[in-house]
């Protein structure tokens, strides 16, 4: 079946443009909590998430005068939701250049693979980990991604994007954004797999 | 495990008709993935983003109007039309934001305590912190005097008198906005300035910390939790007694790090206490670590001088290749615990015994 031209989100955005000041509430409601997870699992620290979320919403109401319906509005948002993450990145790395320790919450690599692949071996002699252990234990392994990769997985996983949505919002080639993802998850699974053995034993 | 990065459909409807290849076939570690939680945004993040908006659009108008101006052509046939076009796109925009975009006049009129007692919340920092300082025990006395203390107090004691009156914030009933409207109206200009410093400032605060500034007023507004109140009192007095110029420094401490300021302070108050209570010229014994200021400077921020070639460098304290306590050549090196000072001045007390205060060199103590 054919995508539609406009979706809901994109017939929101142009009422937006128009000046309607009650779509773009519209708009914050509707996508807030999908920005906010993907922010949250890329930070790790869900007011980090929050006012990244606030600053995607307010470049896309600053651009709104400029906004085309060329492109789905899902990978605009993306396209920007990714520069806020860039962005973060670039000040916390001029903060290190500074000598101002970066927000620990939103490090990102802090934990290395060795470490993690340690960690789940934990769970493997006696006992199937709980959900809350799993999600840790998941939640350590992302952060261990890089940031570019991360954010490829988190908008495959919870955004749903095609690799061409992907490319078109992290501004990479389908063929980089799929080598990415591969590398994303040998590095999930060698994270992940003393853990997923033990469950399945 | 599916090794079909390549190839293999996520399940999303219209993938396959738009030839996308979907990029969540990651199999089995992608399924452990399933286990993160989606998150909620919380209640009043659409409002606060909204009313930021509204802000942006406020102050990105008289750049825009700048912008404008400049370049254009000297003959006013040539800069009229555009300018006309300008002005009238400009009020029609004023007109239409008026219309359409939340007020953020009436944003700050809603959260008026917040803004108000600004200064005071973000002293105050976080409920966590007040906790932390509840449960803090040994607290020593306040060096300010009697009467500085007794007024800040009461300056305390009426901002939070204040907010428990009005503690009405985030969704206002009008009559209370048309209410706190009149009475800034009314203002004086001093009072009407440091409002309208304080609004500025709050609309500057993220999301978070506007919640976090809630919070705190939520708990100091209750009479119920006095524990709370009394440790921002206490923090406020503390704040008070501080240097002035290390104030905001200390304020914009987190929880934990004011904490171990508190630590650092009391521990270098009860170091001084007991050198104070020292008998006159013992020296000696291992320095505690200096207090160090709020933003990391060591000390009190005072300079302090480190000798000709550093002390504790090569060649001792004093450059002349003796160590602290080491007799010099006239035997004025440190004496042990209760010897006799050398340089008293008066007859000796009889019951010391006329000797010299060290074996090596002349005796000092015979001077007198």
């Amino acid at each position: 079946m054919p995508q539609p031209v406009r979706d809901p989100s994109t017939e929101l955005m142009l009422r937006v443009r128009d000046g309607d000041a009650d779509a773009f509430a519209d708009l914050v409601v509707a996508w807030q909590d999908r920005l906010v997870t993907l922010f949250l699992h890329h930070t790790g620290d869900h007011a980090t998430a929050e006012d990244l979320a606030q600053e995607v919403f307010l470049r896309v109401y600053r651009a709104r005068a400029t906004y085309q319906p060329t492109a789905k509005f899902t990978t605009w948002v993306h396209t920007i939701a990714n520069n806020v993450a860039s962005d973060l990145r670039q000040r916390a790395y001029r903060r290190l250049e500074r000598g101002v320790p970066a927000n620990t919450s939103a490090s990102s690599s802090a934990i290395g693979l060795d470490q993690l692949a340690v960690a789940a071996s934990g769970f493997l002699p006696t006992r199937r980990a709980d959900r809350t252990e799993l999600q840790a234990m998941v939640r350590d392994a992302v952060a261990g991604l890089n940031e570019r990769q991360r954010m490829a997985v988190l908008l495959a996983k919870f955004e749903q994007c095609s690799y061409e949505e992907i490319a078109a919002a992290m501004g990479l080639t389908v063929p980089a954004v799929k080598s990415l993802l591969f590398r994303a998850r040998d590095q999930l699974r060698t994270a992940l797999e003393p853990y997923l053995q033990g469950d399945r034993s | 495990m599916n090794d079909g990065h390549a190839t293999g459909p996520n399940g999303r409807p219209g993938d396959a008709s738009q030839g996308s290849v979907p990029a969540s076939d990651l199999g089995e570690i992608w399924s452990a993935l399933d286990s993160l939680p989606r998150a909620s945004a919380s209640i009043d993040m659409a409002a606060t983003t909204i009313d930021m908006a509204a802000v942006t659009t406020a102050r990105s108008a008289p750049r825009a109007t700048l912008r404008m101006g400049r370049g254009q052509p000297t003959s006013w046939r040539g800069w009229l039309l555009p300018a006309v076009a300008v002005a009238g796109s400009l009020i029609a925009g004023i007109v239409v934001g008026r219309v359409t975009v939340p007020d953020p006049d009436l944003r700050i009129l809603e959260s008026m305590p917040l803004v108000r007692h600004l200064p005071l919340l973000q002293e105050a920092g976080s409920v966590k912190f007040l906790q932390s300082l509840s449960a803090r025990r040994n607290q020593q006395p306040l060096r300010m005097p009697p009467e500085m203390l007794r007024d800040e107090g009461r300056e305390f004691d009426a901002a939070v008198a204040d907010l428990e009156a009005d503690h009405a914030w985030g969704t206002v009933a009008r009559p209370l906005i048309d209410e706190r409207r009149a009475t800034i109206a009314t203002m004086a200009g001093d009072e009407r300035d440091s409002i309208e410093r304080s609004a500025a400032a709050f609309q500057e605060l993220t999301a978070t910390e506007r919640r976090n500034l809630a919070t705190v007023a939520s708990a100091l507004a209750d009479p119920k939790r006095d524990e709370l109140r009394a440790a921002a009192r206490l923090w406020h007095l503390i704040i008070a007694a501080s240097d002035p110029p290390d104030r905001k420094n200390i304020v914009q401490l987190d929880p934990e790090s004011r904490l171990e300021w508190l630590e650092r302070r009391s521990r270098f108050r009860e170091w001084m206490g007991e050198r104070r209570g020292l008998p006159p010229g013992i020296e000696g014994g291992s320095l505690p670590p200096r207090v160090p200021g709020p933003g990391g400077i060591p000390g009190d921020g005072r300079p302090r001088w480190q000798g000709p070639r550093g002390e504790g460098g090569p060649q001792g304290p004093r450059g002349d290749g003796r160590s602290r306590g080491e007799p010099g050549p006239r035997g004025e090196g440190m004496r042990p615990e209760g010897s006799p000072r050398s340089d008293r001045v008066g007859p000796r007390p009889v019951e010391q015994p006329p000797e010299p205060a060290h074996e090596e060199g002349p005796a000092v103590a015979g001077e007198n």
